[in-house]
């Protein structure tokens, strides 16, 4: 094997790692994903040749990282970062997904989406404002959202001299909010992480800088290269919902999916649902790796069954021991993302893992001020508002609770008429 | 009171068909609402569209239709005459899209094979007794599946019905003496050729057709048919060998010896004909044996019954049952009413057989449900991942659709490859160059052991030479080694 062909072998095997960041405007977040992406070289030399003139036309002397990130003509006009942009780079130890999301608080659906399935969020909060509540507000919704780490990047270190006094107090402010805010959400609390940088100059970003030898810890890449993601996936509930079934002929019958959490095991009883019928899993099959004894997420396998029985795409695999909740009422937590306010009583389709199903909302409990952060009671949902809401559905879906199971316990509406997605939903109980 | 239910006992009469063909209808108009989702529906409802479609957009470009198979891709064999790639190239210049117009001709001829067979019985049989035979016609699953996807089957028994209902009426005529002329006979066997050119099983109505002429020693009908229906097929025939220099009839024969399964034969029995028609073969033996309708009507459905041993060809598929339905019902009505004789309905438990297997018919096809088009979700899905096929280059991939709606053509046709491989029919060179040299963007495999749609010297050579990018919704996307 070529040291080419090893290299790009080495690289599809390697670790992914997805993760969003959101700051408030001009906190630097647009810089330090600039950054990241120019250090680990996945910058092409003609984009940064453009920046390189763009940054002289404006008059400035260092290159201006953001405008690697603001590629959309419309938010480099408004420069801010007006939807969820993917960018992807890799190091040496892991690939990475960036899901860069805007900070406004009108961009409270964007910021949702791109964090929604972030195994980390990064938290941009500029050291000279300290924590604004816009900061809290990014907690806010990577706590609801399950993100198990959480890394809080006090960036601008260099415009107040990098004064640990600084760092300390938004640390300390920051950890007591995240504190409260546990104690009011359900779930695991996720890993707080805190690390002072300079984006603009590079200072802790790729490597330790001198300018803070008061901090400990480890730059920011090396923190998103090392966090470990595998313990966050829940390996105790195994959940597979079909995506497909796989009929190539009259011989061969396979249910096609995703592992979502859990482990499928050859040989093992499970539970079909909602149906309830039961049968043995015969073979796992994938074509690469053929008959495997067993399967975990997030890996795509095919399941064959002992039994011929009736599966179709949306139904769900457990163990017999160990069911998802399946029903037709629950709680949970929307985030509202149209114009047209949410209408009570109103059908929308809702689509959780593979399944669909018509549901209604038939009450708002509260809606979160996203301003204060304060629970205010509603008859409506508008654009970018997060309530908890009580949903019934046509037909019973299985389910777990969101701080249990992400992918099972998370959904989205989307409007009939036009199929606009048109809430997330975080399933409560 | 007494009176009136005795009148109804000794005489099941229009009133009584009346109700039946209401049930029936009401029952064919609830079913109407997954039909039309099946018309308009988005992506590809069954695989082989796709390249239905792919061949009529080809139509009017000036493309080969049928090319040299050792040039390299399409690797497939077109199958079919041109004239169903014509009429569906023609309708779609009206729709536009890629799937309305094949499917709105199969569905138009799914209607117009039953608006014959009222036309048929209107007088012959009664107004009421026609209709009801037409929705039983109607309520068949089978039909309802082919007569709502892109193939050619139900337009080309439409012509084949056509074709025959001329035939039979002429025949008929003869034997009564009274006519001469050779005109509808001339016509029939038009109508049987283009049903011919459409699709080549069609063909069944030729030999009925000889068979019945030489019962009857009927030699100058014969001659008639034979340069109605043969002529323009043999001529077609010769233009298109000229123009294809000889692939014509390599691409059209090739695919008939596929090999035989008589595990296939007997699933799709078991499982699809005796579940719909199994109702309906009593009445036909009685019929046959009690009433037996004109003698073409009898060849024909000779004919038909042994095309459905066709049901255990490698790659057939319930099609090959339409064409036994169709004419099982017109023997069954024409034994019925068709004779003109009443005498036989002077036996009360005899008068009421025909309301009791229409009912009887109702109550095995009503349970069977048609396969509905896929959920919105997944016509979504397939939306944007035909998006990336849009990109330039060639690709190989299972779900077709998704590279007629990126605007790519169709290189392969995945449920051919297996059988004529094994049988030596198919010549892998070109499709193993190209996978070698690295043609495709991407490969899309299924993701399980066995590729059941690609033989294993090319699952081989995709291995060399490809790697795994992608696994979702299990299947395999494979992009060239770099």
């Amino acid at each position: 094997m070529s040291l080419n062909a090893k290299t790009l072998l080495n690289y599809e095997k390697m670790d992914l790692l997805r993760f969003s960041t959101a700051g408030s405007v001009d906190d630097g977040k647009s810089t330090l994903i600039g950054r990241l992406l120019y250090d680990s070289k996945g910058v092409f030399e003609d984009q940064l040749e453009a920046i390189r003139r763009t940054t002289e036309k404006k008059g400035g002397e260092d290159i201006d990282f953001a405008l690697i990130t603001d590629g959309l003509a419309a938010e480099r006009e408004q420069g801010i970062t007006i939807d969820v942009a993917y960018r992807y780079f890799a190091t040496s130890k892991r690939k990475f997904i960036i899901g860069d999301t805007p900070g406004h608080e009108q961009y409270t659906r964007n910021m949702v989406t791109g964090a929604s399935t972030a195994d980390l969020a990064i938290i941009l909060i500029d050291a000279r404002n300290g924590v604004l509540i816009q900061s809290k507000r990014h907690g806010y919704i990577a706590r609801l959202l399950g993100i198990p780490h959480i890394l809080v990047a006090v960036n601008k270190m260099d415009l107040v001299d990098f004064k640990q006094d600084v760092y300390e107090k938004i640390k300390n402010e920051y950890a007591a909010f995240f504190r409260k805010l546990s104690g009011e959400t359900p779930g695991k609390s996720p890993e707080l992480t805190f690390i002072p940088i300079s984006a603009l100059k590079g200072d802790n970003v790729t490597v330790k800088s001198k300018a803070t030898p008061w901090y400990g810890g480890k730059s920011l890449l090396d923190h998103l290269e090392t966090v470990q993601i595998s313990k966050d996936r829940n390996m105790e509930d195994f959940r597979f919902p079909v995506q497909l079934v796989l009929r190539p002929n009259l011989d061969y019958r396979g249910f096609s999916g995703k592992v979502a959490s859990g482990r499928a095991r050859k040989g093992k009883q499970i539970v079909i649902l909602p149906s309830g019928n039961t049968a043995k899993i015969k073979s796992i099959d994938t074509f690469d790796q053929g008959d495997l004894e067993d399967a975990f997420p997030p890996m795509c396998v095919t399941l064959r069954l002992s039994e011929e029985v009736d599966i179709s795409r949306g139904d769900m695999l457990a163990y017999p021991d160990n069911q998802p909740r399946c029903d037709k009422n629950f709680s949970a937590h929307l985030c509202w993302m149209v114009k047209e306010p949410l209408a009570l009583k109103k059908k929308y389709v809702l689509k959780l893992a593979t399944g669909e199903v018509k549901a209604v909302v038939d009450s708002i409990s509260w809606v979160r001020d996203m301003k204060t952060l304060e629970k205010n009671s509603a008859s409506q949902l508008d654009l970018n508002d997060i309530g908890l809401v009580s949903l019934q559905t046509l037909k019973p879906i299985c389910f777990d609770p969101y701080a249990r199971n992400r992918v099972t316990g998370s959904f989205i509406l989307i409007d009939e008429l036009n199929n606009n997605t048109v809430a997330a939903g975080m399933i409560v109980e | 009171m007494k009176n009136t239910t005795s009148a109804f006992l000794d005489s099941p009469q229009s009133w009584v068909w009346g109700i039946l063909s209401a049930v029936f209808a009401l029952s064919l108009i609830l079913s109407l609402g997954s039909l039309i989702s099946r018309i308009f529906c988005g992506v590809q409802i069954q695989q082989t569209e796709c390249y239905m479609v792919d061949r009529a957009l080809l139509f009017f470009t000036g493309a080969n239709l049928y090319p040299d198979p050792s040039q390299g891709g399409p690797y497939i064999f077109t199958a079919y005459p041109p004239l169903y790639f014509f009429l569906q190239a023609l309708v779609l210049k009206a729709t536009g899209g890629l799937w309305l117009a094949g499917r709105l001709l199969s569905f138009s001829s799914y209607l117009g094979c039953g608006f014959l067979l009222i036309a048929w019985g209107w007088n012959r049989w009664g107004k009421t007794r026609a209709l009801a035979t037409a929705c039983v016609f109607w309520l068949s699953p089978t039909w309802k599946l082919w007569g709502s996807i892109v193939r050619p089957d139900t337009l080309s028994l439409l012509f084949h019905f056509s074709a025959f209902l001329l035939l039979y009426g002429d025949s008929m005529e003869m034997k009564s003496g009274k006519r001469k002329s050779g005109v509808l006979t001339l016509a029939g066997g038009f109508l049987s050729a283009a049903a011919v050119c459409i699709k080549q099983t069609t063909i069944s109505l030729w030999f009925a057709y000889l068979l019945f002429a030489l019962i009857r020693k009927e030699w100058g009908r014969l001659r008639v048919f034979v340069l109605g229906a043969c002529l323009p097929v043999f001529l077609l025939v010769v233009w298109e060998q000229f123009k294809t220099n000889g692939y014509f009839l390599k691409h059209t024969t090739t695919w008939l010896d596929t090999g035989y399964d008589f595990t296939l034969l007997k699933y799709y029995f078991l499982h699809g004909f005796l579940k719909e028609a199994g109702w309906l073969l009593p009445a036909v033996v009685l019929i046959l044996v009690f009433r037996p309708p004109g003698l073409l009507l009898r060849c024909q459905l000779l004919m038909a019954g042994i095309q459905l041993a066709s049901l255990g060809r490698n790659g057939g598929a319930e099609n090959y049952t339409l064409e036994f339905w169709l004419y099982a019902i017109l023997l069954a009505a024409e034994g019925c009413w068709g004779g003109g004789e009443k005498d036989w309905e002077k036996l009360k438990w005899v008068k009421w057989a025909p309301p009791f297997f229409a009912m009887a018919g109702y109550l095995f096809l009503i349970p069977i449900p048609v396969v509905s088009a896929p959920p919105r979700e997944t016509i979504l899905e397939k939306m944007e991942a035909a998006k990336m096929y849009e990109a330039p280059g060639s690709y190989l991939c299972l779900d077709m659709d998704l590279l007629l709606m990126a605007g790519k053509r169709i290189e392969y046709q995945p449920v051919e490859f297996q059988y004529l491989f094994r049988k030596g029919r198919w010549e892998p060179r070109p499709l193993l160059n190209d996978i070698k040299m690295k043609k495709f963007n991407s490969v899309e495999i299924y993701d399980i052991p066995e590729q059941y749609l690609l033989p294993g010297i090319v699952v081989d050579e995709i291995k060399k030479n490809y790697h795994v990018s992608l696994r979702e919704y299990g299947r395999l996307w494979l992009v060239p080694d770099r």
